[in-house]
């Protein structure tokens, strides 16, 4: 059972990947922000953050640097899910702690294949 | 689906609520910067969240007004009650939107121009001097949109589809999903294949790919196939993004150009009609006049039912035709690109196409959305080849993950305690191993990376390794234990295959301790620090019996001087131990590099590693890759025959490197045999002759043996062809250079016919010297006891001159003398009867150092200049003695250049 | 062993790769009249495709593999295959 936790404060685009990443043998956390997020993932098993950049109280790239520096958090990958295309939002996403990141709208098998390599379920459908 | 769109439209309405409030506020108690921040957010959100649907003119409003905000954000643009009013106006307009969607009734052709134009005022607030007419976009909305530039195709375009195919743009039509088709023509480099790159299966990965073309010259006979000739062109469908994605590992090897399905469709609708009267069928043309779109659908299908494929007459051009339109969404594009054509004024005739377009395959899939478009494509384009890539090789997602995570390893950014947990977790989980460190999880992702069989390979070095690590690390504990016992125990230093044994069985069950290396050498550094304390007990055991006169006291402190002797020699050797690392640690680099130097050589060369759990120093370990590549380059292309000439020898085809590794009491032997050619004695000295570096007499005179040394001389290359992979002239004398600084030795074993050995004799660790202590002008020196020969006192009688220099005849040996004080700087001593000479072996001979005193020898931690030091190359370093002097130590090749 | 090669057919199973390639093209050399059996082949590196596109023998028995139709046209002289 993995637990994938979805962080981004439009309730859409949540609900929009909870549908793309769901399977039956996935629990799926919901954050709004990365305050809210932390909050969350402390105490849980938390297996990947799916992170939005631009977010209230506390933004992705805040919450990576968040992440990474707790002890029980560091080891969980992120992905950093964007609006922003431009490159320097990669760069800094990638600076902050993020190991893969993705331009919306994402690319709905794109983000479901990328979501089953990082937490180690096997692609093949 | 529907579910999604009302949680979007509940969303949005709020953000929509919020967002007015936060404007009227800020229009009566002006702009706080909080209020803005907060506009902009839940524009923002709206935008990011209408981009799941097809509902492009509100998330073109929705994007422009978000500009704006921004920009009024950056105090660029300064917020006024007229944007005020416009933002309102934009707000209600999505409003009145969000009605409509939520009861089914929207109608995208018509928002488009209050989208075209409620943006265009937006932006003109951003940039006054951009396009102004409500009728034309400006930049930002264009980039946004495809369809502005949905005219048509352009000539380019269009030849290029030409060129790809007679019709390329009609199937390529009739085929087509999504917004945006590509042609892409993929020229891969020669040397692709040595890279591990497999273009025509990464072709074939393509996202969308719908058709292909391989272009291929004739190979001769003697062509190499290891050279990448393929080129490869391909048309599909999907945006610039998903291609450059796909294609991100080959920047550089192909170029991408990008058109809308739109264009493309507008570029066929000449073709379409000539067919569809070529075709000649009355129904259809009668439905197409009439634009009954079902009709039209039926009896294109029927007709593409029922063609006989061997006709003749029905071409490809017609199917394809047939086939757009038995799926077409709408037909009035027919028509509309004629009138627009005619008429000149396709703006807003194109802007409409699109609309209606966007429209119609929304309405396919009752409430829209990108996920019911996009998954059936992406699908489609990947599924035949999915199952390709999945089973043996990595699915370019993964590809690209595992891609990122190593530039992530690599960045400057990059910071070990915080990155390396997830990346390792990360990567183990695709690559289903589990990592220890930056470098396993380098070499493995770069194996992955990499084709088949070397994956196969590193796999195996890659577990042995983490394995090795395991008890490299685990011999910490190990050690602490055996340290314990060597109270009572008198074991001497025990050396590497003593500790390895035990290590070894319990390799399984050890724990794993990850330590940064940093921590280790400060060990290191206190262990040594003890040594030198350890070593001041015989001074004050001296003292105590020739100053106190205590006899009693003086055998006591010698006493436990053997104690904590014995227990820092144990220590120092457990700190040394988890330093060692296994050789495998650079001989897993060597399969690869012989496979790719033999193929490019044409060679049949096969790697036989022994002893690849031979445990070194870490440092040495790192310093010693290089001088090794540097054989094995020179075995592969100076050794080992071609496979003709081997057989031609009655060899067999396969030439043999055998890379050996094996302890030595406190050292390790590294071996490098071929089973080549050998080298000949004759040859070399003939050539060093040539080359001027022996002369005629030693031409004569030099033994084979000795000849054959002549390799390690400066400048000397064997092959006559000099080749691009060793050679250059920085042959074997580098590598010499290079085992010597690290405190090894070299020798080299030929025979001609049957191969060449090198044998590398190196030390095990590298920390503890033992050095001869010797004083000169009262002051205490060092010098490497590896490099004394004897120590002799002469009568000064003894000491010859030869053309004013020094010399000393030892066993009818002639020896050149230089005296320390001259070398070092200090003042002549006072004529003496008798001198301390210090013998030295050097790669130029024997020399003898005239001194003052010798001293006992010792083991020092030697530690390098630093300071006002380090400019002196006289010394090689510094050791502390156990009465806290510091002891200098002599580099002797330097003091020789100097004083000879 | 992906490729078995035998008097006058290599049969070429499952996916061959990069290594296959040398001994493909030298053994395809030998004799013009050298056919291939790809009848259980189901992929392979760009540099054994690259052979038999280049050399194009015959081929006595084609590949089962769908995802191969586009080998067995390309080795019937078409230029270009379109993914159907």
């Amino acid at each position: 059972m993995k637990t994938v936790m979805i962080v981004d404060d439009a309730s859409t685009v949540r609900m929009f990947h909870k549908m793309l990443v769901s399977t039956p043998d996935r629990i799926i956390e919901e954050a709004e922000n990365g305050v809210e997020a932390l909050e969350k993932a402390i105490g849980t098993q938390v297996d990947l953050f799916l992170v939005d950049v631009n977010m209230p109280k506390m933004d992705g790239y805040r919450l990576c640097k968040e992440i990474r520096r707790n002890d029980a958090l560091r080891a969980v990958p992120i992905i950093m899910i964007s609006t922003e295309s431009a490159n320097q939002d990669a760069e800094r996403a990638y600076q902050c702690g993020a190991n893969y990141y993705m331009t919306k709208p994402v690319d709905a098998d794109m983000l479901k294949s990328v979501v089953s390599a990082v937490i180690g379920e096997s692609a093949n459908e | 689906m529907s579910e999604l769109l009302d949680v979007f439209i509940g969303e949005s309405r709020e953000n929509l609520e919020s967002a007015s409030q936060e404007l009227l506020a800020i229009q009566s108690s002006g702009p706080a910067s909080e209020r803005v921040d907060k506009i902009f957010r839940d524009l923002h959100t709206i935008k990011g969240s209408s981009d799941l649907f097809d509902i492009k003119p509100l998330t073109r409003l929705a994007h422009a007004a978000e500009d704006l905000l921004d920009s009024v954000r950056a105090n660029e643009v300064a917020f006024s009650d007229d944007i005020g009013d416009l933002l309102l106006e934009a707000l209600d307009q999505i409003s009145i939107w969000f009605d409509e969607l939520e009861v089914g009734s929207q109608d995208l052709e018509q928002w488009q121009p209050i989208s075209v134009n409620l943006g265009a005022q937006l932006r003109h607030f951003i940039d006054p001097n951009g396009l102004d007419s409500p009728g034309n976009e400006n930049n930002a909305a264009h980039n946004d949109l495809t369809s502005s530039d949905d005219k048509a195709l352009t000539d380019e375009q269009r030849d290029m589809l030409a060129a790809f195919s007679d019709n390329a743009d009609l199937k390529l039509l009739s085929q087509v999903e999504g917004p945006f088709c590509y042609h892409i023509k993929y020229t891969p480099d020669e040397g692709c294949f040595f890279r591990g790159e497999d273009p025509i299966n990464v072709a074939l990965a393509l996202p969308g790919l719908k058709a292909f073309n391989i272009d291929m010259p004739e190979l001769n006979h003697d062509a190499d196939i290891y050279n990448c000739v393929t080129n490869i062109e391909a048309l599909g469908c999907a945006d610039a993004d998903a291609i450059k994605q796909h294609m991100a590992y080959y920047e550089g090897q192909y170029s991408l150009t990008v058109f809308t399905s739109h264009a493309l469709r507008a570029s066929c609708v000449d073709k379409i009609k000539d067919n569809v009267a070529l075709i000649a069928d009355q129904t259809l043309s009668d439905a197409l006049k009439e634009n009954d779109l079902e009709q039209v659908h039926a009896s294109a299908g029927l007709l593409l039912a029922s063609q006989d494929v061997s006709d003749a007459s029905f071409d490809d051009a017609k199917r394809a035709v047939l086939k757009c339109l038995s799926t077409a969404g709408e037909l009035d594009f027919l028509n509309r690109d004629a009138q627009a054509n005619e008429s000149g004024s396709e703006d807003t005739h194109i802007d409409k196409d699109s609309t209606a377009f966007s429209a119609e395959s929304t309405s396919t899939d009752s409430t829209a959305g990108k996920l019911g478009d996009d998954s059936p494509q992406e699908a489609g384009g990947n599924s035949p080849h999915a199952s390709v890539l999945c089973g043996k090789t990595l699915a370019p997602h993964e590809k690209a993950i595992l891609t990122q995570q190593l530039t992530l390893l690599n960045s400057d950014s990059y910071k070990s305690e915080f990155m390396f947990p997830s990346i390792a977790g990360l990567v183990g989980n695709i690559l289903g191993e589990n990592f220890s460190d930056e470098d396993a999880v380098a070499v493995a992702i770069c194996n992955a990376l990499d084709d088949e069989t070397i994956k196969e390979q590193a796999d195996e070095v890659q577990k042995q390794q983490s394995a090795e690590e395991t008890s490299v690390e685990a011999s910490q504990t190990e050690h602490t234990a055996e340290s314990a016992e060597a109270v009572s125990d008198t074991k001497p230093l025990s050396s590497a295959e003593d500790n390895a044994q035990p290590v070894k069985t319990e390799r399984q069950a050890v724990k794993m301790l990850k330590v940064d290396q940093a921590k280790i050498d400060y060990l290191m550094d206190i262990v040594g620090e003890l040594t030198v304390a350890k070593n001041s007990l015989p001074y004050l055991a001296k003292q105590a019996e020739e100053e106190g006169g205590s006899r009693k006291l003086s055998k006591q402190i010698k006493a436990h001087f053997s104690i904590v002797n014995r227990l820092t020699e144990s220590l120092q050797s457990a700190v040394l131990q988890i330093r060692m690392v296994p050789v495998s640690h650079v001989f897993q680099r060597y399969p690869r590099l012989v496979r790719d130097l033999a193929r490019k050589l044409d060679k049949k060369i096969e790697l036989c590693m022994q002893g690849e759990d031979t445990e070194f120093d870490k440092n040495l370990i790192e310093s010693l890759s290089e001088p090794l590549i540097h054989l094995l380059r020179n075995s592969i292309d100076h050794g080992i025959e071609s496979p003709s000439e081997r057989i031609a020898a009655g060899k067999s085809e396969m030439g043999r490197i055998d890379l050996i590794a094996t302890p030595l009491d406190d050292s390790v032997i590294i071996e490098i045999r071929d089973d080549g050619k050998g080298i000949d004695p004759q040859k070399i000295k003939l050539l060093a002759f040539q080359k001027g570096v022996i002369s005629e007499a030693q031409l004569e005179s030099l033994d084979d043996n000795e000849a054959l040394q002549l390799i390690f001389a400066a400048g000397f290359s064997t092959s006559e062809q000099v080749s691009d992979l060793s050679g250059r002239g920085v042959g074997m004398d580098a590598v010499k250079t290079m085992v010597s600084q690290a405190g090894g030795t070299i020798e080299m074993h030929s025979e001609v016919g049957v191969g060449t050995t090198f044998k590398l004799l190196l030390p095990q660790t590298m920390s503890v010297n033992r050095v001869m202590m010797f004083e000169v002008n009262d002051q205490m020196f060092g010098v490497g006891m590896d490099a004394v020969v004897e120590t002799v006192k002469v009568p000064t009688s003894d000491i010859q001159r030869i053309r004013n220099e020094q010399v000393l005849v030892i066993r009818e040996k002639l020896i050149p003398l230089c005296n320390l004080r001259d070398a070092l700087g200090f003042e002549d001593a006072e004529e003496k009867e008798e001198h301390s000479i210090l013998v030295v072996a050097t790669p130029q001979g024997e020399f003898g150092l005239i001194i003052d005193k010798f001293h006992e020898g010792i083991d020092v931690i030697q530690k390098p200049l630093e300071g006002v030091l380090a400019g002196y190359a006289h010394f090689s370093g510094t050791a502390l003695l156990g009465d806290g002097r510091v002891l200098l130590i002599i580099n002797v090749q330097e003091v020789l250049a100097q004083c000879l | 062993m992906p490729i078995a090669f035998k008097k006058k057919v290599a049969v070429m199973t499952g996916h061959c790769e990069i290594e296959e390639a040398e001994s493909l093209f030298a053994w395809l050399n030998e004799e013009v009249s050298r056919q291939v059996n790809l009848k259980a082949l189901v992929s392979a590196h760009t540099a054994v495709y690259q052979v038999l596109l280049a050399k194009k023998p015959k081929v006595s028995v084609w590949p089962e593999s769908e995802k191969l139709i586009w080998l067995t046209k390309m080795m019937n002289n078409k230029s270009n295959v379109w993914c159907e």
